[in-house]
């Protein structure tokens, strides 16, 4: 009985460890959306989409083109990023996010 | 549901008794609406501003039970206070790529020696952002104080946003085909 009830203290503690460690676990992102000519594009959607995660609450780039994305959980495989004119996509691409990331400018 | 809820749930459910029970009693005959004597008449002062009296006691029940439901009423209507914002944004062509979001300033503080970090927030808005934007223009953004709304509505009027970039021509090189992932109806996971 006194090990079956340790055995359970000690699966709790390990699962609250675990738990906790991988909800510490969180990125950012940050880029910015320009034009061909290297103007920046205000107003564009932009989501983070991964298989498991699921898709981020969506970032509208500001005037500066930027956009921005907060406690990202981080994972393995790549995320993906998607970014809308209005409802039509016009943008997909792999991103992996492994910390506090700021990417370059995506040029479409 | 918090212990507020709960208070005026029961406050109008004492009073719903009361109402019914009264009925009850009057149809088994347990109370009577006889008139009673002006000696035995019910009276209800409060501060020499209201004066009830009745001659028919029974009638109390009613009106404390009347009483209760209406408190309750009154006291479960929502504090905060709804506006409503109206305007216009005239050159645009297509509405549903407009996007208007509403922001309330953030509450910044700082910790006390130590790192302790005691904050008292009050959650009244009395300011809010209005940031408006649309796929390839300069975004309209406004900071609105509620004092300045009348009747509850506040208007932002009609606006024009300025056009500063062209929509880009569709590339099919630019969107990486990937099978599995999320309908675009299913964001807000993080």
């Amino acid at each position: 009985m006194k090990k079956t009830f340790g055995s359970i203290i000690l699966g709790l503690c390990l699962f609250l460890m675990l738990f906790g460690t991988a909800s510490a676990q969180v990125g950012s992102l940050t880029g910015a959306v320009v034009n061909q000519q290297n103007h920046p594009i205000p107003g564009l959607t932009v989501y983070l989409v991964h298989p498991e995660v699921g898709r981020s609450d969506p970032s509208i780039t500001d005037n500066s083109g930027r956009f921005y994305f907060y406690n990202v959980p981080l994972r393995n495989s790549p995320y993906y990023i998607e970014i809308y004119w209005g409802k039509d996509l016009i943008y997909r691409n792999s991103i992996p996010i492994s910390g506090n990331e700021n990417i370059r400018d995506i040029r479409l | 549901m918090d212990t507020f809820d709960i208070v005026v749930i029961l406050g109008a459910l004492c009073g719903l008794l009361m109402v019914i029970g009264g009925m009850v009693l009057l149809y088994k005959g347990v109370i009577t609406l006889n008139q009673a004597s002006k000696q035995e008449a019910a009276s209800l002062e409060f501060k020499k501003m209201l004066k009830i009296t009745t001659h028919y006691p029974a009638l109390g029940l009613f009106i404390i039970g009347l009483a209760f439901v209406i408190i309750a009423v009154v006291f479960s209507k929502s504090t905060q206070n709804q506006f409503e914002i109206t305007g216009r944004i005239t050159n645009i062509e297509d509405p549903d790529s407009l996007k208007v979001v509403i922001t309330v300033p953030a509450w910044e503080g700082t910790a006390n020696v130590g790192g302790e970090i005691n904050a008292a927030v009050f959650p009244r808005i009395d300011r809010f952002n209005v940031w408006i934007t649309y796929p390839g223009y300069r975004d309209f953004k406004k900071l609105i104080k509620t004092k300045e709304s009348k009747l509850g509505v506040i208007t932002i009027g009609e606006q024009q946003l300025q056009k500063v970039v062209e929509k880009p021509l569709p590339d099919p090189n630019n969107i990486m085909r990937v099978e599995g992932l999320p309908p675009i109806s299913a964001h807000g996971a993080f």
